[in-house]
């Protein structure tokens, strides 16, 4: 696949061309370094030719720039008053419209001409052949785009750069979601939770060094294909929401009313649970407490959770939500038989509990 | 070619025939007063006695005009709210209302704010007492220093500042960012600022609201406070009874007068037709006028029988007038009704932004820039993200400025600015890039309904390479000049979703270019260009995303086309020669109990101009909850991501990750500890290029709740079973114990341990600690710190030293 010959040399100036990177776009043939032996230092201006299998794609010629002996990058600013000349063909057309050279069999030639005291000579020349593979769009796959999850310590997972060339890696940057925010801005101004370069698979375990994520917040991520310090692909920004379905229901402490209140108030609205506070001055016990349901008096109420009692101040809490018999809108009556002795009712409307 | 036609039939004829779009109407009370003379009486005569300054003046002819005292104190509402020169127009306008002219519509306006006005103090007073206003919202920093091999940055500060500011009640955003930063690598500090200036629309509407509701009474400005029944039926009888004493003088019998006099009741006016009301004027015996009479000219118009037609013609005339207003003002009785059915309270309306936004332009005293901005959608200036609809500018970052606006259902936005793909700190290792590196871009998106509802809009965008370096970035590329043109269209279909439709099209000229043999070089404008090259270079999709809330499912359709050189640089994400489709659908059941979702996203990439070689991506899952407790569920996920490559020789997997995982979420008591895991395992098949692993994930997390303090074991496992190592056998261990030290301070300590096979073993510890120092103002601090065991070269991932410090002030929004 790496397949690219040199196949002709003339003089000692020799072009460094990586066509598997500085091949796929017209920018990237400015990428091309010379070297140049200290003999034909000077004055030149560079001719590219790109030749596709069905002819012609490009040429660009350049204004004149100094030759250092050395290797030479091309001059910034070179590109301002480059003139480029497409071919007719459809691939010249695509490059024409995108500056991308789409799949085929690529001949690439750079000639330096030379200016001043060498005008019109030619002070080097080479070609290199190369089929040309357009990459593969770089596309994330987990957590997928707006997902919810549970995990805290997510590995992360994409689809591959291919074909994949010598020495490219991945970047992978991760940061918060603000609300309301937008993700190309959260990009910019969040500080990076995870922001790691090097990365050779198309996956991440999550730093273990880094802190964990929160629940309840929204994360974007972005994917960078590199090689050396050269952007080849961004992916898309995804982002996703740290959201366990599952975590332990927070109860406040006012949730909790003594029970001798709520009688008097005659009336309470369980939402999914009863929660109430009593007072045990006897040992540890069981609580023995029926329920009853008024709307519907004939329907049998069982499998209630076993209450027990310590001494002292006791926060009771009964889930109602998975018992079948509490139906949402249907009012019941609880009678709890304290343990001294003492009798208590309590008339409440059952709600089920919002998820 | 028969696909690109598909592709159009869908994107541009489908939603076009599948129905023209309707929008709701507000009632327009302006109007609604305008036409009804009966409603102008009764506000007319409201204002009159308001102040018990007169008594009501029965015998006022029609048009009903204010009574001196409540003239003058109209006028001086006016001119102390809204300025001399608005008053000169209001006088202009009651001269002429008063003179028999309809009332115009400006006066309607200011008239019924009179009518509204709560008290003394004129919002104008308001308006100057709190027009400027500093409002700090918070300021935090950030340190950090990671010395994983990989880490971007080493070293990194951060300080990031937001306030408000109020300047002649215009509330701007002011966000100003700094982050710093040392690379591995390069050991010197780089700093870059980011800065936003934003109109802040909530805040702007929530102010003039405000003044609004302290100035006027909307109840009375809405007319909800007039009877218009008996408003209607009081106008009909005076007028009735004025025009019959009129009439019956004419009339020189006495029996035909007295007759005139009570022909027609106010009840017969309102609640007979106009033929049956000449019926009543014709069946008449003392009249005695025949169908004819009423049609017919007049000869002799003084005498005798004559006289009584020309009477009667007069007469039926301007009662079928005084008929027309109040048919007029039943109508507006009705659409009064009808709101206060539908919206059941005049104060729901009064929530809503798009009403707000009406009364605030009607009654406050609002300068050219304060009316422009009540228009503004949102408008940003600064390093912001920007953009509209998919074809034209869409999910960019740029320094620039952006405005939309939205005015009587038109949407403009408006957007120029400078883009650039590296350059920042975050990219601090990146010098160059494959695209061009950066732009100068100005864009547009205008037309029909709010961008985010149904709407027809055209988007286009004008891009200029920039040949510029950012920093350590260079953005050198070939200089060019690209044009997109497209529509986008978007139609509600109601409960059910939306389906939105673009279109674009695109072209790039490059500089001092030619074509073929011809050597004359120019740098062309690719405006001129749009519809050169045109499949190549046209791009289309279709979206559905909707629910159905009854059935409890979500679902969302997609299909997208891009030729082959397809360019818009304002719009991330955008795919050359690609065609994409994808579903997802999501269902619960049973109260949310059950839950299944469905999901494909399928993409073709053609590479070649002649041959069909390309990329085929494709990506499934599958995943299901099932809540079976309220303290139990089980999860699944079936997923699978695949990349073919298809060339001359045929198609070949390059890539396969495919995945099976089983989780569940458990908590509940045990040993009288309030107790929560969470547990997950997987197993996974990943193929690139010639290794092909089979991985076994096992992922644990276990709390337990002792008192006011939380236990945590965290266990996660990935064994290669195949042993091809396509990436590590990693094992962590980590502990942590969570507790509060005071009711201001509280914090969490763990123990870790990580081994990654032949790469990296470790152990450490992880210490934060969270501080409330002031009621607004909280300190924290992380550090992860660990001892390496074992390390190699290979090790890119995992570092040993991990600390952030940050201070958080924080004022609430």
């Amino acid at each position: 696949m790496l397949l690219f010959v040199s196949t002709s040399l003339t003089a000692q100036v020799s072009f460094i061309f990586l066509p598997e990177v500085q091949g796929r776009t017209l920018d990237g043939l400015f990428q091309l370094r010379v070297n140049v032996p200290p003999t034909e230092a000077g004055r030149a201006k560079l001719q590219i030719t790109v030749t596709a299998s069905s002819g012609r794609v490009v040429t660009i010629t350049t204004p004149g720039f100094d030759l250092h002996a050395g290797v030479n990058a091309l001059p910034p600013g070179l590109l301002n008053g480059a003139a480029v000349n497409f071919g007719t063909s459809k691939v010249a057309t695509l490059c024409r419209q995108s500056g991308y050279f789409p799949e085929d069999d690529y001949e690439y030639c750079f000639e330096l001409v030379g200016e001043g005291s060498h005008a019109g000579e030619t002070v080097g020349t080479q070609c290199f052949d190369y089929h040309l593979q357009p990459f593969s769009p770089l596309i994330l796959t987990s957590p997928m785009d707006q997902d919810l999850i549970c995990d805290k310590r997510p590995t992360l997972y994409w689809q591959p750069l291919l074909p994949s060339i010598p020495g490219m890696q991945y970047r992978l940057f991760l940061t918060e979601l603000k609300p309301g925010q937008a993700r190309a801005e959260a990009l910019r101004y969040n500080f990076p939770i995870i922001n790691q370069q090097f990365i050779s698979m198309p996956m991440l375990f999550y730093p273990s060094t880094a802190r964990e994520l929160e629940e309840g917040h929204q994360y974007v991520w972005q994917v960078t294909a590199y090689r050396n310090e050269m952007v080849l692909a961004n992916s898309e920004m995804w982002a996703f929401e740290v959201k366990c379905n599952d975590t332990i229901p927070k109860i406040t402490p006012d949730g909790y009313r003594n029970i001798d209140d709520l009688v008097k108030g005659n009336f309470y609205l369980a939402k999914g649970r009863l929660l109430f506070s009593l007072n045990n001055t006897y040992g540890p016990a069981t609580l023995e407490y029926t329920i009853t349901c008024t709307s519907k008096p004939e329907m049998k109420i069982r499998k209630l959770p076993e209450v027990k009692l310590k001494t002292g101040n006791n926060h009771i809490d009964i889930d109602l939500n998975d018992n079948k018999a509490f139906v949402d809108g249907y009012y019941y009556q609880l009678s709890v038989k304290l343990p001294d002795g003492d009798k208590k009712q309590l008339r409440f409307l059952f709600k089920s509990d919002p998820e | 070619m028969p696909r690109r036609l598909i592709v159009v039939a869908l994107t541009t004829l489908f939603p076009i025939a599948l129905f023209s779009q309707q929008r709701i109407k507000q009632p327009d009370y302006n109007s609604l007063l305008q036409v009804n003379p009966a409603l102008q009486k009764a506000l007319i005569d409201s204002l009159n006695t308001r102040n018990h300054v007169a008594a009501v003046n029965l015998h006022s002819v029609a048009p009903t005009v204010l009574n001196d005292t409540v003239k003058k104190l109209f006028y001086q509402h006016v001119s102390a709210v809204y300025g001399k020169k608005q008053l000169q127009q209001v006088n202009e306008n009651y001269q002429l209302f008063k003179q028999g002219n309809k009332l115009s519509g400006y006066l309607t306006e200011r008239l019924r704010g009179f009518y509204a006005l709560k008290n003394e103090a004129s919002a104008l007073t308001l308006m100057k007492a709190s027009a400027y206003d500093n409002h700090f919202k918070g300021l935090s920093a950030t340190a950090r220093y990671d010395n994983s091999p990989g880490a971007m940055l080493k070293s990194s500060f951060g300080v990031h500042f937001e306030d408000q500011l109020v300047i002649g009640n215009i509330p701007v955003n002011i966000v100003y960012d700094n982050l710093s930063g040392t690379t591995p690598n390069l050991n010197d500090l780089a700093s870059q600022h980011l800065k936003k200036i934003s109109f802040d629309k909530d805040a702007y509407l929530k102010r003039l609201n405000g003044y609004v509701s302290k100035s006027y009474d909307l109840n009375k400005y809405f007319l909800q406070d007039i009877n218009l029944g008996s408003a209607v039926k009081s106008f009909a009888s005076k007028q009735l009874q004025d025009l019959q004493e009129e009439m019956s003088a004419v009339v020189k019998d006495p029996l035909q007068a007295g007759t005139l006099k009570n022909l027609v009741s106010p009840d017969e006016l309102i609640w007979l037709d106009s033929s049956q009301i000449k019926q009543l004027l014709i069946s008449n015996s003392a009249l005695q006028l025949s169908a004819s009479d009423l049609e017919r000219k007049v000869t002799d118009s003084i005498n005798g029988h004559e006289a009584t037609v020309l009477a009667a013609q007069q007469y039926i005339s301007r009662v079928l007038a005084l008929k027309r207003s109040v048919v007029q003002g039943l109508q507006a009785k009705e659409m009064l009704v009808a709101q206060q059915n539908t919206t059941n309270k005049i104060s729901q309306q009064l929530s809503d932004p798009a009403m707000q936004q009406r009364n605030i332009k009607e009654l406050l005293p609002l300068n050219f820039l304060q009316k422009v901005l009540l228009q503004a959608k949102h408008l940003n200036i600064g390093n912001i993200a920007a953009g509209g609809s998919k074809g034209g500018a869409n999910n960019l970052f740029m320094s620039g400025a952006e405005g939309a606006f939205l005015n009587k259902d038109k949407f403009l936005m408006l957007g120029l600015g400078s883009t650039r793909m590296g350059g920042d700190i975050k990219d601090q290792q990146f010098t160059s890039s494959l695209d061009p590196g950066a732009y100068k871009i100005q864009f547009l998106q205008t037309g029909v309904g709010d961008i985010n509802e149904s709407h027809s809009h055209v988007a286009l965008v004008n891009a200029r390479t920039q040949n510029k370096q950012f920093r350590q970035f260079d953005a050198a590329s070939l200089k060019r000049n690209i044009f997109v043109g497209a529509f986008s269209e978007q139609i509600s279909l109601g409960e059910y979703g939306n389906i939105t439709a673009d279109i674009s099209k695109s072209n790039t000229e490059f500089n001092n270019a030619a074509v073929g043999n011809s050597y004359a070089l120019s740098s062309k404008t690719a405006a001129f260009g749009l519809f050169n090259d045109f499949w190549e270079t046209f791009s289309a999709g279709l979206d559905y995303a909707g629910e159905i809330k009854e059935a409890g499912i979500t679902q969302r359709v997609y299909f997208s086309y891009s030729g082959m050189a397809y360019n818009n640089p304002a719009s991330t994400g955008g795919t050359r020669g690609t065609v994409r489709y994808g579903l997802n659908v999501r269902r619960t059941w049973n109260k949310r109990r059950f839950m299944v979702g469905v999901r494909t996203d399928r993409q073709d990439t053609k590479t070649s101009a002649s041959a069909n070689s390309g990329w085929h991506n494709r990506q499934y899952a599958i995943d299901s909850r099932w809540k079976l407790k309220k303290n139990l569920s089980l999860t699944a996920r079936v997923g699978q991501s695949v990349m073919k490559r298809a060339d001359e020789t045929g198609k070949y997997t390059a890539f396969l990750n495919r995945q099976v995982n089983v989780g569940s979420q458990l908590s509940g008591k045990l040993f009288d500890l309030l107790q929560t895991n969470n547990l997950g395992l997987g197993f996974q098949q990943m193929h690139i290029a010639d290794a092909k692993s089979l991985l076994l994930n096992i992922n644990m997390n276990h709390s337990i709740v002792v008192n006011t303090n939380i236990l945590t074991l965290s266990l996660f496992y990935n064994k290669d079973v195949k042993d091809q190592a396509v990436y590590g056998n990693l094992f962590t261990a980590e502990t942590a114990w969570s507790y509060p030290l005071t009711r201001n301070i509280s914090g969490s300590s763990g123990i870790n341990y990580l081994d990654n096979a032949n790469v990296v073993r470790q152990t450490g510890v992880r210490q934060s600690i969270n501080v409330t120092l002031l009621q607004r103002l909280q300190a924290n601090w992380y550090i992860d710190i660990r001892k390496q065991l074992l390390n190699t070269p290979q090790n890119y991932l995992f570092g040993n030293f991990n600390t952030q410090l940050s201070l958080n002030y924080q004022l609430n929004r």
